[in-house]
Formats: C-alpha cells, sequence, structure tokens
C-alpha cells in the first residue's frame, strides 16, 4: 500500500536531486551525453553578464510579491471575518478572491496581458484613450517587472487570504468582546490581539511563499517571458531558459542548483526553530 | 426643569448615534475598501465572458458567436494547422484526471498506512515530504526531462501524467494523514472486533470519515493537472497530444493585434470545468492550505 508513495520519496526524488546535480557539472545539451566538466559550469555563472540583473530581479520580485501577497491577503481576511457585519457580504468578497486559486495560470497571464496590452485592444489602453485621448503605451515592456509583481502579488493573495480567514475565525470570539468593552480601539485590537494570534500563520505564510516565489518562474514566463532584456528575468526562468531554450542543460542546471543551498538553508532553520508538524501547516 | 431632561435625554440620544456610527466605521470602510480592491477582479472575468460573446472592442455592439465557432470547426491560427478543440479538452481532461487518480490513490493509501500503521523508518518517510515540498520545481524539471527521455515516455501524455501525480503525492499524503489521524481509535477497535479486515476497515470505517480530505486532495490535483502548462509546453511537441493550455498560451501573443475575442472564448470554455467546481466544492476549496 505504501508502495507508490515510498517510490516517490526514496526512488524518484532522490534520482532528480542526483541527477540534476551531476548534470550541472556536464555540458549536457540535446544530444544527452555525459561529458563531464568540472566546475566550468558554476564559473560561467559567475562571468555571466545577465546574472547580476537577474540576481537583482529576483530579489526585488521575491520581496514586493511577498508584500502584496501579505499585506493585500490580510487585508482581504481582516475585513472579512472581523469587520463586515453581514456574513454574506464577507464570504462573497472570498468568494471573488478565490477565483484566482481555481484559474489556471495560462488564463490568469491571459487576463493581464489583456489589460496591459501594447495594442489598442488592451483594456487599459482603450481605457485611457477614451478617457484622455492616450496613444497606446506599451505597459508590458515598460514596466515588465512591476506588473510581474503585481501579476504574482494580486492573483497569489487568495493562499493567504484562506490561511488567515481560518486563522481569524479560530479566535476565540469574547476576546474581542472584552477588548470593546475596555474601550480599545480598532487599531489596538488589531496590534495586540489579532496579530499576536496569527503570529505562527505569519510565520508560516512568510517561509512557504518566500521559498516558492524566489523559485517561481511561471507567471513571468507566461506574462513578460523574462524580457525585454532580462528586465524581469528571476534565477528561476533564467535557469529555464538556458536549459530549454539555449538547451544547454548542464548550465541551466547549475543556476538551479545554486538554489539549493538558499532553500537548504531556510527549511534547516526553519526546522530547528519550529519543527516538523508546525512547518507542514499541521495536516489539514 | 423637564425642559433640561430632554435636552440630557436628547444629548445621550445623541451621543449613542455618534457612538453607534463610530462602531459602524470599521464596517463601512472594509465594505467599501473590498469593493473598489474586488470590483476589477470580478470584473475581468466578467468581462472576459462578455468579450467573447462580442464582435470585438471593449465594449460589444452585437452579440455573436462568431468567437465560438472553433467548437464545431475546429481553431485555426497562425502558423498552425487545424486544431480539434475536443481533442485538446481530451488530453487536458486525460492528465487531470490521471494526475488525479494517481496521486489521490497513492495518497490515500500511504496516508492511512502512515498514520494507523507502526513501523520502521515511518518518522523518516514523514519527514522526507518536508524535503520534497521545499524542492525548487525548475530543479526537477530539467531532471524529469533527463529521465522521461531515458524511458521513452517524452512527448506523452502519460509522462506528465505519473511527473505531475507523483510531484504531488508528498503534500497530498500529508494532508491526508491528518484525516486519519482524526479517527477515533475506537471506531477502529469496534471494526476489528466485529472481525471486520483490515480491509473491510478501511472502506466501511475510514473511508467515510476522511471521505472530506479525499474529496479536497482530489480536487486540487484536478485543477493542478487541468492548469499545467510548463511541462506541456516543455516536454509535449506533437500538436495532436497538446492541452488547451499551450493553446491558449499560443492565442494570446498572436490575438493581441485581432481583438482578444477568440482567445477569450477559449479561455472561458477552458475555465467551465474549473467553474462547476467553484460553485459545488467552495467548502473544499477553502480548507486546502496547500
Amino acid at each position: 500500500m505504501l508502495a507508490p508513495f515510498m517510490f516517490n520519496q526514496y526512488v524518484i526524488f532522490i534520482a532528480t536531486a542526483a541527477l540534476v546535480i551531476l548534470i550541472s557539472f556536464t555540458g549536457m545539451d540535446s544530444a544527452f551525453r555525459w561529458n563531464f566538466r568540472g566546475l566550468l559550469n558554476f564559473r560561467k555563472a559567475l562571468n555571466d553578464p545577465a546574472l547580476g540583473m537577474v540576481a537583482v530581479n529576483t530579489v526585488v520580485f521575491t520581496v514586493c510579491t511577498m508584500l502584496i501577497k501579505m499585506a493585500w491577503g490580510f487585508v482581504i481576511a481582516l475585513t472579512t471575518t472581523l469587520y463586515m457585519r453581514s456574513q454574506r457580504a464577507g464570504v462573497f468578497f472570498r468568494m471573488i478572491w478565490l477565483l484566482p486559486r481555481i484559474s489556471p495560470t495560462v488564463v490568469e497571464a491571459m487576463l493581464w496581458t489583456w489589460v496591459f496590452s501594447s495594442s489598442e485592444y488592451g483594456v487599459l489602453n482603450s481605457v485611457m484613450h477614451l478617457l484622455y485621448g492616450w496613444e497606446p503605451v506599451p505597459w508590458l515592456t515598460q514596466y515588465p517587472l512591476l506588473l510581474n509583481i503585481l501579476l504574482a502579488g494580486i492573483m497569489g493573495s487568495s493562499f493567504t487570504m484562506v490561511v488567515l480567514s481560518s486563522a481569524i475565525q479560530s479566535i476565540n470570539k469574547s476576546y474581542f468582546y472584552v477588548a470593546k468593552v475596555d474601550g480599545a480601539s480598532e487599531m489596538a485590537i488589531i496590534k495586540d490581539l489579532v496579530i499576536p494570534f496569527l503570529k505562527w500563520p505569519l510565520t508560516f505564510l512568510v517561509i512557504w511563499q518566500g521559498l516558492s516565489m524566489l523559485t517561481s518562474y511561471e507567471t513571468i514566463l507566461l506574462l513578460t517571458d523574462g524580457g525585454p532584456m532580462y528586465r524581469s528575468e528571476t534565477w528561476a526562468l533564467h535557469a529555464f531558459h538556458k536549459a530549454f531554450s539555449t538547451l544547454d542543460f548542464g548550465y541551466g542546471s547549475a543556476i538551479s542548483v545554486l538554489l539549493l543551498p538558499v532553500i537548504a538553508v531556510v527549511v534547516v532553520f526553519s526546522y530547528r526553530m519550529f519543527g516538523f508538524n508546525k512547518l507542514m501547516g499541521g495536516g489539514k | 426643569m423637564s425642559s433640561l431632561m430632554m435636552q440630557r435625554n436628547e444629548h445621550k440620544s445623541l451621543r449613542n448615534r455618534a457612538l453607534r456610527l463610530r462602531q459602524g466605521v470599521p464596517n463601512v470602510v472594509s465594505l467599501v475598501v473590498m469593493s473598489v480592491g474586488s470590483v476589477p477582479l470580478l470584473l475581468m472575468y466578467v468581462w472576459m465572458v462578455v468579450v467573447s460573446f462580442g464582435d470585438g472592442g471593449l465594449v460589444p455592439r452585437h452579440f455573436t458567436f462568431q468567437n465560438w465557432s472553433f467548437l464545431w470547426s475546429g481553431l485555426s491560427g497562425v502558423g498552425r494547422a487545424n486544431l480539434n478543440i475536443w481533442r485538446l479538452l481530451a488530453n487536458s481532461l486525460a492528465i487531470a484526471v490521471g494526475e488525479a487518480v494517481l496521486q489521490v490513490g497513492g495518497a490515500l493509501f500511504a496516508g492511512y498506512v502512515i498514520s494507523r500503521g507502526r513501523f520502521p523508518g515511518r518518522k523518516v518517510l514523514l519527514q522526507s515530504t518536508l524535503l520534497t515540498h521545499a524542492f525548487p520545481a525548475i530543479t526537477g524539471l530539467i531532471a524529469a526531462f533527463y529521465i522521461l527521455n531515458a524511458v521513452g515516455l517524452i512527448n506523452t501524455l502519460a509522462g506528465v501524467i505519473l511527473l505531475k501525480g507523483f510531484g504531488g503525492m508528498p503534500m497530498a499524503t500529508w494532508i491526508i494523514k491528518g484525516f486519519f489521524d482524526d479517527v477515533p481509535r475506537e471506531l477502529e477497535w469496534a471494526s476489528k472486533i466485529d472481525s471486520g479486515s483490515r480491509l473491510k476497515t478501511f472502506f466501511h470505517v475510514f473511508l467515510p470519515l476522511v471521505w472530506p480530505g479525499v474529496m479536497a486532495i482530489s480536487l486540487f490535483a484536478f485543477l493542478s493537472g487541468w492548469g499545467e502548462y510548463v511541462m506541456i509546453s516543455v516536454f509535449i511537441f506533437d500538436d495532436r497530444v497538446n492541452t488547451i493550455s499551450v493553446i491558449v498560451r499560443n492565442l494570446y501573443s498572436d490575438e493581441a493585434a485581432r481583438g482578444f475575442g477568440v482567445v477569450m472564448a477559449v479561455s472561458t470554455f477552458y475555465m467551465i470545468p474549473c467553474l462547476i467546481l467553484y460553485f459545488f466544492a467552495q467548502k473544499s476549496l477553502l480548507k486546502m492550505k496547500i
């Protein structure tokens, strides 16, 4: 009964990790030949002219996307579970923000492309033309990184919302009554009551969303494909491009392997700090 | 005297009203903030459907099925042969269902054994889910390409199904294990005393109790397979085994100059299963914390 799972954990996973590390020491291309060349790929990475910008993009993308996800997700959770008198309204707004969670990434990127399209059919361009008579602006080539951050941040805030809403709902209501009777201001209630209760869910979200943003590339691949001129290329996307556009599997692997130490540090550190059960979100 | 009383009462009621108003402020502010923030998102999805039935342009003047003609006459695009949407649909469906069956099957039994069994290496096996969960997708993708090529599953749906099915299995197992942990021991014992075999106990006692968990992981496996784009774009080169996601991607780069009508129609078509699940499985959707 355990066979498929054990096969995955002990055979597929270990084979995958071992393979990609081995490939990173080779000059493998689409012919799949194992021509080992030592550390050449890693030395090449040091001299890759794009990699500096890519690193900066990755940090900016990860930090800004995280901020949007956390802040907006928190606002949705707080307003819809705590402040709205009508429960129906709260559920309605949470429903709307579940939409990005069920939509395929391709559809999200398509909608974003449509809104910011450089053509006259783009939503923003049509509206601006209608209101102010603007000529079409190529938004996606002018602000590639910003629009990628908005796409990943806004569409990705559903996850924060789901986790935080259920955390707020599990706070005992009587705390709020007591705080109100004692005359606590709304700000004080958020700062001294809600946030302390959400300390763990927030930490959990920061760890996992941080890791997933650091290694994410799908939305960027679909929206701007890293361009123009690497201006929205992130680390993982760079590895993807090197491996699957130029078919330099060796170099692509090397770049993607360089992500592993960062992830290992975060995982080991949080494992030590919080333990396995909490780190995995306590099961259900 | 009485006028003084009245004045005082008036003052009191005024104060009460002010207090109530102040207490209502967070409610009103929340409603305003959420409306301003959410309406654009909702409009994007609604307008996707509207534009798909329109005759081009942001505000359609006529209702037309023209953009939907791909349903009966196939999709023809720039530099592409005429594509049969139903075949693409079947491929997308095969990946989604295949992934769900493989993943849920593997996870359900593994979750049961890990939750209820006592065997050496149980803890290590469970904790290995953390590693597989944190391992970056891009790093796995390159190795996956090599493995698929080596075993001859490149350019096949089966290859993608296997990768997706196994890829999500650790997290699904961990989640369903949590549901098994909640089943009271007494029930298990009772069933054993009633001479149920282990398998019978599993199907008659456990399965009904962990059913919400099964629904939740199946739902997410299905949605993840249905929406998959990267693996298909990388591992599949043959138009006959392509899926809707790849076609939507190709369409929206072509369509920018033509007004987005067709890509909106295909996307709406592509979203139908998601929307059905959205309306009928919200509880499961809100339960999923992955």
